[in-house]
């Protein structure tokens, strides 16, 4: 099978900011948890290889030590999201027209209702602002999304013969959703969750940005951003490099997201909206 | 008088990517005339048909000539050109009814796009007025014109479709299967409505269709296809009665299998239905109640070990959801099935579940797309506690015994044809060795020549095993060939039931008698324009 | 059709009673006391049982509960723990930039979205198609807030085209208008990116369906065809988006006031987590949840006026 030139492309960049992320949990060039006011506001150089910011803290540093936030909040949430909302919408298809589904479905609906921002909003004004609740925010929002996804690919599957012919056989519905259901829908899955990735991270760094998310000294590119804000006018660069990161590992989620649901199943791109 | 030719095909060659669709293709249809264009799928009849209106999908191309009224040759014509033909000079009608009308639009306006598209209407009030006119003439004077396409039937729906094609009094229709997807009483009254049209506007109608009692009963001409050539053609009585090519011949033999030599039978009997009704429940509509639906009722029936029974209705009379509960999967609100001495309903234990399986009518549907053969095949053995290794050569029986062979358990569905997957699901059915296997249309969708040998394989396993089987179809051939004792069902409700060649010859209740006059049937002459 | 609509009015009134419940024992219950929580550790105990005392606490949970979503429902939205005034004219005076911002970039989102996924389904395959799907990967990908920077720093700063920030005010509608538009393009566009790519795949998806190839047999050209038959139907999965976008557009506002300066609801919530003024956050966050609960409810009577197999 062709492999897609996005999923190529795509994977690339994820990959590559992967591999700083990763990188960073060992080694960084500079410590970006103390402050080094002496050292603030340089440019370029040797030592720092994409300057300072107005603390003192090496830019390049605090750019791998944000890539590592952003992507644990992005997969935690969706280690939440799939892990619950997977078998709620299995769950809602097996009971389709009966009491249950119309339960999971009206509680989907519900939390729909509620922005990832007004949940997070409502979860830091009583507890305080953290990554933690960050991940809780973005991944309560994503259960409705993983839940719908996967109900709407496994209703039509409900309906088709060979369902039909276990249950004949005798077979269970728990069965049935985990053998023949299941595996059928996966890739619906996996294309979701490259999407959520990507809406993960774009929300960690909405929240970072208005001090909702990982607090200081843990950088996140969003608080990088509302840092640099001040500084617009006369370092722009601050501002413009955590931003591109954002929207470098975005892309390149959603082309590897795009090139994989096209190159596991062509018909997919209709069942997904 | 030699009627004039509305189309001509000459030499018409159908590519894509290279390879042939159709070669060499040369046919006249010309006014007042039926002509049939009759093969199997993949023979390249409906690409002929998309050929002539322009329509060909992506990456295909034609050459050759086709002309229009004897000057205009439509291939190669740019689409702006075509589209004034289309709709105007060519109408066309497709398989389809329920998905061939705009489900957002009133049928009216639907109508009326053809006669205000082409501008022969001076103004939209007028075109709907029109519109009106020529539904009433295809037989939808009661529906009113703001109706939308999912408050009508099939039958109704192929109407609107009929009526938006001849709007505006084409020289050529052309009708890709269109019976196809209906009952066989709403086929008969389309095909009628067909008939008449010609007979009245002159018009040249081309039949595309793999039926040939469909043929008998309608065509003036007709057309042979295989493998996109065209291997026979001629006046239809001819042709039917005296075939020459070899295809041809192959074709009517498998389209006409005798009618079963019944004995009378012995066996005792397995399986008794007693009084069984099927009642939905009201839903919940909002804020109102719809009414319980009774969709079998008071169903009474006896099968004997290696009876078959067939059960034939139209669509929607029950007899699926009659075989739903008889296979266990869903409950009778009133009366019991009894088989051989236990009761059947959803929670029977296992050990009498294997007593029962299902093949289905889609060969396409039938099996998980990511199992391999032998799974699948082996899945109703997951609940009986039968060790792996007898499993293994369970399967392996199952697949001899179906003409396949033991190493086709490890390849995939999808790499086998109709015919050979409605096999693999005959060979699941018969894992468990089962004492009854219900067929729920399992050749309907099967090409002529195949469904001849499936039903021979059928009929073969029926003797070696000992088996009984439920036959659920519409077609009355198929019925006649397979059935100990047939069981008619309208709206729920058995009407009539005895022996085959009983109800065949002599059918009592009325609505059997209708099914038998109104299915076309291949020794019959065509019927001079009969009016629905 | 009137049952469909007192349906999902009923269905409207019950999300918003859960709703409601949930953001009441969510601030209200779980912390433990909202008193002392909202005076912080320092505060002495009589301080706290006369705050107590002032903000109603002292009943049980459903008298509570009742008595706020009573006052809601009569436009009393309670006092402000820091400003002492009502939150109602508090919050009146924030929507008066946050609503009209977020309308505008749901109009201006629209209005670059249709004819842009028009043109990109009409043309499949070809250049326009792929030029269209580039850009608006790019415009999915860019953070609504980092965007509104770039376009500070450009209009702003370089061109000077605009003032960096601040509200003018309604006094003078253009004034108001122009101080918005910068914050509401930067909202829009990654909205537009997301609806054009959203209504190019509904476009070809309706496109293969067989009406279309009836449509095509009656004599339609395809330009014909597209607009009168495809779009219509296309129409029905857009709305779903549409609806779900003004839920993100909200959220987005909010955070893209922050760039600009503007006083709106961002602003008076994010005060009022720092603030400790649960009154506050309470009552925007229910208005927040209010808006898309209705908009759902808009949306669906969308979806019956679209479709009419829902008309039963």
């Amino acid at each position: 099978m062709k492999v897609q030139r996005s999923l190529i492309i795509g994977g690339a960049i994820s990959l590559f900011f992967l591999a700083l992320a990763s990188l960073s949990l060992l080694w960084v060039p500079h410590e970006v948890t103390s402050l080094a006011i002496a050292n603030r506001l340089q440019g370029p150089s040797a030592t720092y290889l994409l300057g300072t910011d107005q603390f003192g803290r090496d830019v390049l540093s605090l750019l791998m030590v944000g890539a590592q936030t952003s992507i644990a909040v992005a997969v935690a949430a969706i280690g939440i999201g799939a892990g619950i909302g997977v078998p709620l919408g299995l769950l809602a298809a097996a009971q389709h027209g009966r009491f249950g589904d119309e339960l999971i479905m009206r509680g989907n609906d519900l939390i729909f209702a509620f922005p990832a921002l007004v949940i997070a909003i409502l979860i830091t004004a009583t507890y305080g602002p953290s990554a933690f609740n960050a991940i809780l925010a973005i991944g309560i929002f994503n259960i409705p999304v993983f839940a719908r996804v996967t109900r709407a690919g496994a209703l039509p599957l409900w309906t088709l013969d060979y369902i039909l012919a276990a249950r004949v056989a005798g077979k269970s519905k728990f069965r049935i959703s985990l053998e023949h259901i299941l595996p059928n829908i996966l890739n619906l899955i996996i294309v979701q969750a490259t999407i959520q990735f990507s809406l993960g991270i774009l929300a960690e760094a909405a929240l970072s940005y208005v001090g909702l998310g990982a607090q200081p000294p843990t950088p996140s590119w969003g608080r990088m951003l509302a840092e640099a804000q001040t500084m617009i006018y006369t370092h722009p660069m601050l501002a413009i490099l955590p931003g591109a990161c954002i929207m470098a590992l975005v892309l390149g989620l959603n082309l590897a997201g795009d090139g994989l649901r096209d190159h596991l199943d062509p018909r997919l791109e209709r069942a997904l909206k | 008088m030699t009627a004039s030719p509305r189309l001509e095909l000459k030499n018409l060659e159908i590519t894509h990517d290279g390879g042939a669709l159709v070669s060499d293709l040369s046919l006249t249809l010309a006014a007042h005339r039926i002509t049939a264009l009759v093969g199997e799928s993949g023979s390249g009849k409906s690409m002929t048909a998309l050929a002539i209106v322009g329509l060909l999908p992506q990456g295909c191309s034609a050459q050759g000539s086709v002309l229009l009224n004897g000057t205009d040759s439509l291939l190669g014509l740019s689409d702006r050109k075509m589209c004034q033909l289309r709709g105007r000079r060519i109408g066309m009608i497709f398989q389809e009814p329920m998905t061939a009308l705009n489900p957002v639009m009133q049928i009216g306006a639907q109508v009326a796009e053809t006669l205000m598209v082409h501008r022969i209407t001076p103004n939209r009030r007028a075109a709907m007025a029109q519109a009106r006119t020529v539904l009433d003439r295809v037989g939808l004077a009661q529906i009113a014109l703001d109706r939308y396409p999912h408050e009508l039937s099939g039958g109704q729906r192929q109407r609107v479709a009929i009526a938006a094609a001849i709007a505006a009094a084409p020289d050529v229709l052309i009708a890709d299967e269109a019976t196809t997807a209906l009952d066989v009483t709403t086929q008969q009254g389309i095909l009628s409505l067909l008939k008449t049209l010609v007979a009245e506007d002159g018009m040249a109608l081309l039949l595309i269709t793999h039926d040939l009692a469909v043929v008998a009963s309608m065509a003036d001409e007709v057309a042979v296809m295989n493998q996109g050539r065209i291997v026979e053609k001629g006046e239809t009585k001819r042709l039917l009665s005296r075939p020459r090519d070899p295809y041809t011949k192959a074709l009517l033999s498998a389209a006409s299998p005798a009618p079963k030599e019944t004995e009378p039978l012995t066996g005792e009997t397995l399986l008794s239905v007693e009084g069984v009704s099927r009642i939905y429940p009201p839903k919940r509509l909002g804020l109102r109640k719809s009414e319980p639906f009774v969709a079998v009722r008071d169903a009474n029936l006896t099968l004997r070990r290696g009876e078959c029974l067939g059960i034939v209705g139209g669509s929607g009379c029950g007899k699926s959801t009659l075989a739903r509960a008889i296979l266990g999967l869903e409950a009778a609100q009133l009366g019991k099935i009894v088989l051989d001495g236990t009761e059947v309903h959803p929670n029977m234990p296992l050990e009498n579940r294997r007593r029962l399986s299902i093949v289905f009518q889609d060969p396409y549907g039938s099996f998980d797309p990511r199992w391999r053969v032998g799974r699948v095949i082996a899945e109703p053995l997951d609940l009986q506690n039968v060790p792996s290794n007898e499993v293994t050569s369970r399967v392996a029986t199952a697949l001899e015994q179906v003409g396949l062979s033991p190493q086709d358990a490890q390849k995939y569905p999808h790499q086998f044809s109709g015919g050979q997957r409605q096999r693999i699901a005959i060979a699941r059915a018969l894992i468990t060795r089962p004492d009854i296997v219900v067929l729920d249309e399992a050749v309907s969708a099967l090409d002529v020549s195949v469904r001849a040998r499936v039903l021979d394989l059928l009929k073969s396993l029926q003797q070696e095993l000992q088996l009984s089987y439920i036959f659920i179809t519409h077609d009355l051939t198929v019925v006649a060939h397979m059935a100990d004792t047939i069981a008619v069902m309208e709206n729920g409700v058995i009407v009539e039931q005895g022996p085959a060649p009983q109800i065949l010859s002599g059918p009592r209740h009325p609505y059997t008698q209708n099914l038998l006059n109104t299915a076309p049937r291949l020794d019959a002459a065509p019927k001079k324009g009969t009016v629905s | 059709m009137l049952s469909y609509f007192l349906n999902r009015a009923l269905a409207m009134i019950l999300s918003l009673a859960v709703a409601s419940v949930v953001i009441f024992c969510l601030i209200e219950v779980i912390p433990g006391d909202p008193a002392s929580f909202m005076l912080g550790l320092n505060a002495t105990d009589e301080a706290v049982a006369n705050l107590r005392a002032e903000l109603g606490l002292d009943g049980g949970l459903l008298p509570r509960y009742l008595a706020w979503v009573g006052g809601m429902v009569q436009g009393d939205f309670g006092l402000s723990y820091t400003y002492r005034v009502p939150v109602a004219d508090l919050i009146q005076d924030r929507l008066a930039v946050s609503l009209p911002l977020a309308i505008y970039a749901l109009i201006l989102s629209t209005a670059l979205a249709i004819p842009v996924g028009v043109l990109a389904a009409a043309k499949r395959g070809a250049w326009p198609d792929l030029r269209v799907m580039a850009a608006a990967q790019i415009g999915i990908a860019i953070p609504n807030f980092w965007f509104a920077m770039l376009l500070v720093l450009l209009f702003a700063i370089q061109l000077q085209w605009v003032s960096a920030g601040g509200f003018a005010g309604w006094d003078s509608f253009g004034a108001g208008l122009a101080s918005l538009t910068l914050p509401a393009f930067a909202l829009a566009l990654p909205q537009a990116a997301i609806l054009a790519r959203v209504l190019r795949s509904a476009l070809l998806e309706t496109l293969e369906q067989d009406y279309i190839r009836t449509a095509r047999a009656k004599g339609l050209s395809r330009r014909q065809t597209l607009w009168r038959h495809a779009l219509r139907n296309a129409g029905i999965p857009v709305m779903t988006i549409l609806g779900l976008q003004f839920s993100f557009l909200l959220a987005g506002a909010i955070i893209i006031e922050n760039v600009f300066f503007l006083p709106g609801l961002g602003r008076l919530i994010f005060q009022g987590i720092t603030q400790r003024d649960l009154i506050v956050v309470e009552s925007v966050t229910m208005l927040l949840v209010f808006a898309v609960i209705l908009v759902t409810f808009l949306v669906d009577l969308a979806y019956a006026a679209l479709d009419p197999r829902l008309r039963r």
